[in-house]
């Protein structure tokens, strides 16, 4: 397959579905079960968020009238916690470790390649909404420096071109996630 | 009690006192940047940091509370050192454009820069240039002059409880703004500006108009609504520039509204008229105010007494309205009118309010209509074990602190709060719990609209089941307590109209009140145009003032001394601060009584000796904050008035609470009016889009009797199948002269 077939990218600048057929009953029922909770702010938003991916206008507003609180707020917490995010996130999430044992070991090439593939830059989801990059900083695997994860999967002692590889299987396999 | 030494010296406080607390017990002055006494501690500037003795860490004093035999050390050079330094991070990313900024010359940065001594800062400055934000029509936000006190951010929490802001991202990234940087939308009432130390919310009616150096300031009392709010009016010959909180003093505690604070501006508008004016057979020639006197009179002489009609605005001072009443007695008349009753009279004080464990607030849009009693109202219901019960039609700004809301349309409404009168008297219903909440309670309050007959019997009804309830009736202007007291309100408004309409009255000495947008009179233009004699004073060529024949222009409250009774029954003093180059109507007022034979004073001392002796709820009354004493707060058994809205038609009309204005008046302060210019007709976000029209787009509105054209404005609070316009405008007065509750059809 030619590199550039890898990736498909439209140009889509358009609201993804989920914003614009937004469908509040996961919402509503996530919101329910919090109602009468001090303090549920957080687990309501990691449980939309778990259902619809990301915080988006409209679901932040949902959020804010069902538990009666301003929407202002929500935003202030989701800006917060780096948990949350407020953008569409892809399938695969690459966390590519910019820690000083990856960095000397040469991460920052594994992070250049990412764009390659991808076209994006730390914290930007392709536009087929396949991939996101993350860099993080040192997530304890020095010993296998340089080290990525793709979603719960971790990989180690990554050569450049062995890295490209596995973003290629990925792409072209889209193994469950 | 802790004993706590400060500097060496001993002082006494109680449990819970924070460091800083002790420190002014003790006449010590730390300073601080972050801290407001109103507000929660919150120590995020480390601009307080005090030494105690013995302890190497350095503690907040605006946080930290004291300890008994605590000594503290406030100035050291350790101290000095580390306040230089807070002061220094501060000022890195601050763009230091204090030669235009809003705030400069009354900065708390600059005042702090300047009190720790720092000249230089160690550090490389690197000022940020954001664009300046301009989405709230009354607030600007230059993000790059925020220090992150978070004073805003709280004081929109804690006292308003809106939440319109919030603290966004972390670390160095944070700042205040909106959800996901949407425009900025609240109501308005500027408290977040009013806590800003530096320039970073500024008040745009009073940006780049002046530097405060050059202003002077008179304390007074707003003369916007009944609420009384203590202000301040910074002026700079003869011109008012703004009208300013003056913090934590007042039963506002320093808070005021949007009207207050940004609708000032009317007095000084070009559109105020300068000259008197006679209108002989259509012709209007200008006069002096005493030619326009003498022509009243003149007039007045040829008329029986009883002819005539004297009627006041619930705008003028306590003592211009004992004097119209002295008029009135000097021609001979009784008849003697206001728009206000004296039905109905206070009770509550807000202190009572804020202290409060139930509330029942009965179909009231509290936070629109009377702001001040709305921010009481929050102070109560936000308590913990405070329960705090809303009725209105739609939703309102309550929402977050009610522990219920209580919607439907009218005649659903009408029928829960009859359910819940019932309970309160021992009735089984749906509303025997929070009946009982309220009869449980310490310190019961019901607040309601004196206005609405049928709201006004079921609060009787209430305080008949549980005397222990305070009520709160929430009268609309500035004075429409006091002119009632001054006599203004011992007729019934409706026989104004009649004797208008029939003929018996033949003249009209009408002082600031513009009839012609008062529902029940404003239908009475034909009826005017052939009275004998019209005269008006106001300082606008109102609607009521173009069918004069004498029209007299008047001070504003600004520019006159005097005094108001609030909705509490509470009698303030107001200042004259500016000269306007027009009469107060107490000059005109005295002038004609002087024309007809009657010597009145015009002293403002010497008016209220006479009311002392005249008036026996203001004898020994302290003028500069008495509460009035009304023997009982209806004066008689309310009648139970039908609340079941009139006419045929699929939806419910009702009227909403002035959006940002206070009568008529300010409509001429060209801010408030942008933002809020013509009477729009709410509408519910589902019912819109049945009829498939938008925020913005003109409506028919029809009923029985009435019709008329409105811009939408879509409000999801509005209940389904319920719409409503504000009153007070002469389009709709007209239709509300037709009854509150109205049914109509609404199409493209
Ligand atoms: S103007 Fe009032 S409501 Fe709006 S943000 Fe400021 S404090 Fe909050
Ligand atoms: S805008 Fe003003 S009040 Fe708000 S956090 Fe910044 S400096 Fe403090
Ligand atoms: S209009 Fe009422 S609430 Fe607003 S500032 Fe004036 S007195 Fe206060
Ligand atoms: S630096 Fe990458 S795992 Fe530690
Ligand atoms: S004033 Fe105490 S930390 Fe800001």
């Amino acid at each position: 397959m030619a590199e550039n077939e890898v990736v498909e990218t439209e140009e889509i600048e358009e609201i993804p579905d989920i914003e614009a057929n937004f469908d509040p009953t996961a919402c509503d029922e996530i919101c329910e079960q919090y109602k009468d909770w001090k303090g549920a702010t957080i687990p309501v938003l990691q449980k939309t968020q778990d259902a619809y991916g990301y915080l988006f206008p409209a679901l932040v507003e949902r959020i804010a009238e069902n538990m009666n609180m301003s929407p202002h707020t929500i935003y202030g917490v989701i800006t917060f916690y780096a948990q949350f995010y407020t953008k569409p996130r892809g399938k695969y999430i690459i966390r590519v470790c910019r820690g000083t044992a990856c960095h000397v070991q040469g991460s920052g090439r594994i992070s250049e390649i990412v764009g390659e593939e991808f076209q994006i830059k730390d914290g930007e989801t392709c536009k087929d909404l396949l991939f996101t990059l993350e860099e993080v900083s040192c997530i304890g695997a020095c010993g296998l420096a340089p080290v990525i994860m793709i979603n719960n999967k971790t990989y180690g002692n990554l050569k450049p071109e062995d890295a490209r590889k596995i973003f290629k299987d990925y792409a072209t396999n889209l193994p469950e996630a | 009690m802790l004993n706590v030494k400060i500097n060496g010296k001993e002082v006494q406080v109680a449990p819970g006192s924070t460091i800083l607390d002790a420190a002014k017990e003790a006449g010590v002055s730390i300073p601080v940047l972050c801290h407001d006494s109103r507000l929660n501690p919150f120590g995020a500037c480390r601009v307080c940091l005090v030494e105690q003795v013995g302890m190497p860490k350095l503690m907040a004093a605006c946080t930290t509370p004291v300890t008994d035999k605590m000594e503290i050390i406030t100035e050291s050079e350790k101290l000095a050192r580390v306040r230089k330094t807070a002061i220094e991070l501060l000022l890195i990313n601050h763009p230091l454009d204090c030669p235009v900024c809003y705030k400069g010359g009354e900065c708390g940065l600059q005042d702090l820069t300047y009190e720790v001594g720092v000249t230089k800062v160690r550090f490389d400055a690197s000022p940020n240039d954001t664009p300046v934000d301009h989405t709230n029509p009354f607030i600007e936000r230059d993000i790059d002059r925020c220090v992150l006190c978070g004073r805003c951010v709280r004081i929109c929490d804690e006292v308003v409880n809106i939440q319109a802001i919030s603290f966004l991202n972390r670390g160095t990234d944070t700042m205040i703004g909106t959800s996901f940087e949407q425009p900025w939308n609240c109501e308005y009432c500027g408290q977040c500006i009013s806590v800003c130390p530096v320039g970073s919310l500024n008040n745009r009616v009073y940006l780049f108009k002046n530097r405060p150096w050059n202003l002077e300031s008179e304390k007074t009392i707003c003369g916007l609504c009944s609420c009384g709010c203590t202000v301040s009016i910074d002026y700079e010959c003869n011109e008012v520039f703004r009208m300013n909180e003056m913090p934590e003093e007042g039963v506002n505690h320093g808070y005021m509204c949007a009207k207050g604070r940004f609708g000032f501006d009317f007095m000084n508008s070009v559109k105020r008229e300068t000259e008197a004016q006679i209108t002989v057979g259509g012709e209007a020639k200008k006069a002096t105010v005493a030619e326009a006197v003498e022509y009243a009179a003149e007039k007045l002489k040829g008329l029986k007494a009883e002819e005539v009609a004297v009627v006041v605005s619930p705008r003028i001072t306590n003592e211009e309205a004992f004097l119209a009443s002295k008029l009135a007695e000097t021609i001979g008349t009784k008849n003697v009118f206001s728009t206000e009753t004296d039905e109905i009279m206070p009770e509550g004080a807000y202190s009572e309010v804020e202290a409060s464990d139930a509330l029942a607030v009965l179909n009231i849009n509290v936070t629109e209509s009377n702001p001040i009693l709305g921010l009481a109202v929050r102070v109560a219901a936000r308590e913990e074990n405070a329960n705090c019960f809303v009725f209105y039609p739609s939703e309102t700004a309550l929402k977050r602190v009610a522990t219920e809301l209580i919607t439907g349309n009218p005649d659903e409404l009408a029928v829960k709060m009859e359910k819940f009168c019932a309970a309160m008297g021992g009735a089984d219903n749906d509303f025997s719990a929070m009946a009982k909440t309220m009869l449980e309670a310490e310190k019961p309050v019901v607040v309601f609209d004196p206005y609405n007959k049928a709201d006004a019997y079921i609060a009787q009804e209430i305080k008949k089941a549980c005397d222990k309830v305070i009520l709160v009736p929430a009268k609309s202007k500035n004075n429409s307590v006091g002119i009632v007291d001054m006599g203004f309100g011992k007729n019934n408004p409706a026989d104004f109209a009649k004797g208008v309409e029939g003929g018996t009255i033949k003249a009209v000495l009408c002082f600031g009140e513009n009839i012609l947008v008062r529902s029940g009179w404003s239908k009475l233009e034909g009826a005017l145009a052939k009275l004998d004699l019209l005269m008006v004073t106001d300082p606008f060529m109102s609607d009521t003032a173009k069918a004069a024949n004498v029209y007299v222009p008047v001070a504003t409250f600004a520019e006159k001394s005097g005094s108001f009774t609030n909705l509490e029954g509470r009698v303030q003093e107001v200042s004259k601060a500016v000269d306007k180059g027009v009469s107060a109507d107490a000059d005109v007022i005295a002038a004609l009584g002087k024309a007809l034979g009657a010597e009145l004073p015009t002293d403002v001392y010497a008016v209220r000796k006479l009311i002392e002796k005249e008036v026996k709820l203001y004898s020994g009354i302290q003028w500069d904050g008495g509460k009035v004493a009304y023997p009982s707060v209806f004066k008689t058994e309310m009648e139970k008035a039908s609340a079941t809205a009139k006419g045929s038609g699929k939806f419910y009309l009702y009227p909403a609470s002035l959006r940002l204005h206070s009568g008529s008046y300010t409509r001429w302060s060209p801010d408030l009016a942008k933002v809020y210019g013509t009477p729009k007709l709410e509408l519910n976000d589902a019912d819109a889009n049945e009829m498939e029209s938008a925020e913005g787009d003109t409506v028919k509105i029809k009923g029985d009797g009435f019709a008329g054209e409105f811009v939408v404005e879509i409000n999801k609070q509005i209940t389904k199948g319920c719409v409503s316009l504000p009153e007070d405008f002469a389009s709709t007065a007209d239709i509300f002269s037709l009854g509150r509750y109205l049914k109509a059809e609404i199409s493209k």
